[in-house]
């Protein structure tokens, strides 16, 4: 966390639990409701600040982030939430306008 | 409208839909022919082949002489991840599939199912396996990590994670034969020639398959290398290659002094190694970071190069830790593959076409098109019958 610095309350709250040394409590729940934690660049901005390797075109990663339920705030979590989210478009770079938008609503 | 009209429209729409499900019976039964034809068709003794799978449940074998796809089997159950990991006599292709939460054994010559588990194996939990899976090195036993979480009717409780080992003849309804406690976060792993087996996760571990023990082999997020940041690891290709390595691939930032400034740190590629015939490890830097790749291989040929893909696809020589040659392609490609000559580089992963390069002049050499959607990260395996 040397290089990190937290900007909001929850980075915050996480940063005070790993100085108290509380930081086994935070656990991943990826097999019900997803999912990762990560605040890796990836759908806006990448590694270096650009977006050169960022995946091109973004369709070609949509199911790589989806399936896994890698960032489910930019793409649906299909892995346990919105399992057919792909079902009318299962080759993303042809069918990509059959995909909607999801809300809790949709499952 | 009179309630009249709303039955003649009714009935009007229960034709549309009867109609359109009668085409799409049909069509599936043209689909279910053309699978049948295929599902018989046994590998050839010699030939090399690839086994990469897609949506939306297409397990194919595509021969590498001829360039063509050879046959596809239909898989049970639905997609994600998809990846594969072979037996050792290369007749049995393993598929971690279903929304992460299956583990499907198919027989490549005749398409049958031969072995299934589920990862969710205790009452009350639901579990998944995030890419971690593999056969031993005798083909008798299956290796996965369940992260189960527990569902009350008012709360979920996160479980401990652990290794389940399973028999090969478990049949359809396998049940574990052993489970043991393991770490978080583990991922993909790689029997060794002695039957240790090593799984990468914050560490890479060496387990013992008989007790349980984890024991850090590799250390990564630990390391102690100085001045050298932690390294940056997302690598979840579970490769079996020629070469018999477990790889994988970091990102580092090397500091000029103990001050460990990020602005003036040189940002380094590298990957860890074991060699799954003598678990001897190694910690490499092959280069500078100056774009992604999602996976890497070392050439069969020559075990200086070393191969990496996301938008470009890039060879480095090792010992002079320089960038060789790119390539650029025409979408991402995830996962890098190569031939046992070492001659040809093949791309998967993301779309359904599989592209192919001369491994030298990284010239593009044509494509695979695969029936089905998207390959998405599923783990393609190249190996000889």
């Amino acid at each position: 966390m040397k290089h990190l610095k937290p900007i909001n309350n929850k980075a915050l709250k996480l940063e005070q639990a790993a100085q108290e040394n509380r930081i086994e409590e935070v656990v991943a729940m990826n097999s019900v409701a997803g999912c990762a934690s990560t605040t890796d660049p990836g759908w806006e901005i990448d590694a270096f600040g650009g977006v050169s390797s960022l995946c091109q075109p973004m369709e070609s990663d949509l199911y790589g982030c989806s399936d896994p339920c890698w960032w489910p705030a930019q793409v649906p979590d299909m892995m346990s939430t919105f399992p057919d989210w792909n079902k009318d478009a299962q080759s993303s770079g042809d069918s990509w306008r059959n995909l909607g938008t999801v809300f809790p609503d949709d499952k | 409208m009179s309630p009249q009209a709303n039955k003649k429209r009714d009935i009007r729409m229960l034709q549309i839909a009867t109609r359109g499900l009668a085409a799409l019976v049909a069509l599936g039964a043209t689909a279910g022919m053309a699978q049948a034809a295929d599902d018989g068709k046994a590998l050839n003794a010699g030939h090399e082949y690839m086994v990469v799978t897609n949506y939306p449940n297409n397990l194919h074998v595509i021969d590498l002489a001829s360039e063509k796809l050879y046959k596809t089997c239909a898989m049970p159950d639905a997609f994600g991840p998809g990846s594969v990991q072979l037996s050792p006599d290369k007749r049995i292709a393993y598929v971690l599939n279903n929304h992460y939460a299956d583990i499907y054994g198919v027989e490549l010559d005749s398409c049958k199912q031969v072995f299934h588990a589920s990862i969710t194996q205790l009452p009350g939990e639901k579990a998944r396996s995030m890419f971690s899976f593999t056969v031993s090195h005798d083909g008798k036993e299956i290796y996965t990590v369940a992260n189960p979480t527990k569902l009350f009717s008012d709360h979920y409780e996160v479980q401990a994670p652990r290794l389940d080992i399973y028999g090969t003849d478990g049949g359809l309804n396998a049940r574990p034969l052993r489970s043991f406690p393991a770490p978080r976060q583990l991922t993909i792993m790689q029997s060794g020639d002695d039957g240790t087996l090593y799984v990468a996760g914050p560490d890479i571990y060496k387990v013992d398959v008989k007790t349980g023990k984890f024991d850090v082999i590799v250390p990564s997020r630990h390391w102690k290398r100085p001045n050298y940041s932690a390294p940056d690891v997302l690598y979840v290709w579970n490769q079996q290659t020629y070469r018999h390595d477990f790889s994988l691939l970091y990102t580092t930032a090397r500091f000029t002094d103990d001050k460990q400034d990020p602005a003036t740190a040189e940002n380094l590629y590298g990957f860890f190694n074991i060699d799954l015939k003598t678990g001897k490890t190694q910690t490499v830097d092959f280069g500078p970071l100056t774009e992604i790749y999602f996976s890497g291989m070392r050439s069969p040929k020559d075990p200086n190069l070393v191969y990496g893909v996301l938008n470009r696809l890039a060879k480095y020589d090792i010992k002079e830790k320089k960038l060789v040659k790119a390539a650029t392609l025409d979408h991402s490609y995830y996962c890098v593959s190569m031939n046992k000559a070492g001659s040809k580089v093949y791309l998967a992963g993301t779309y359904n076409d599989v592209a192919i390069f001369d491994a030298d002049s990284l010239e593009p050499l044509g494509k695979i098109k695969l029936p089905g959607g998207d390959m998405a990260i599923t783990t393609a395996q190249v190996f000889v019958r």
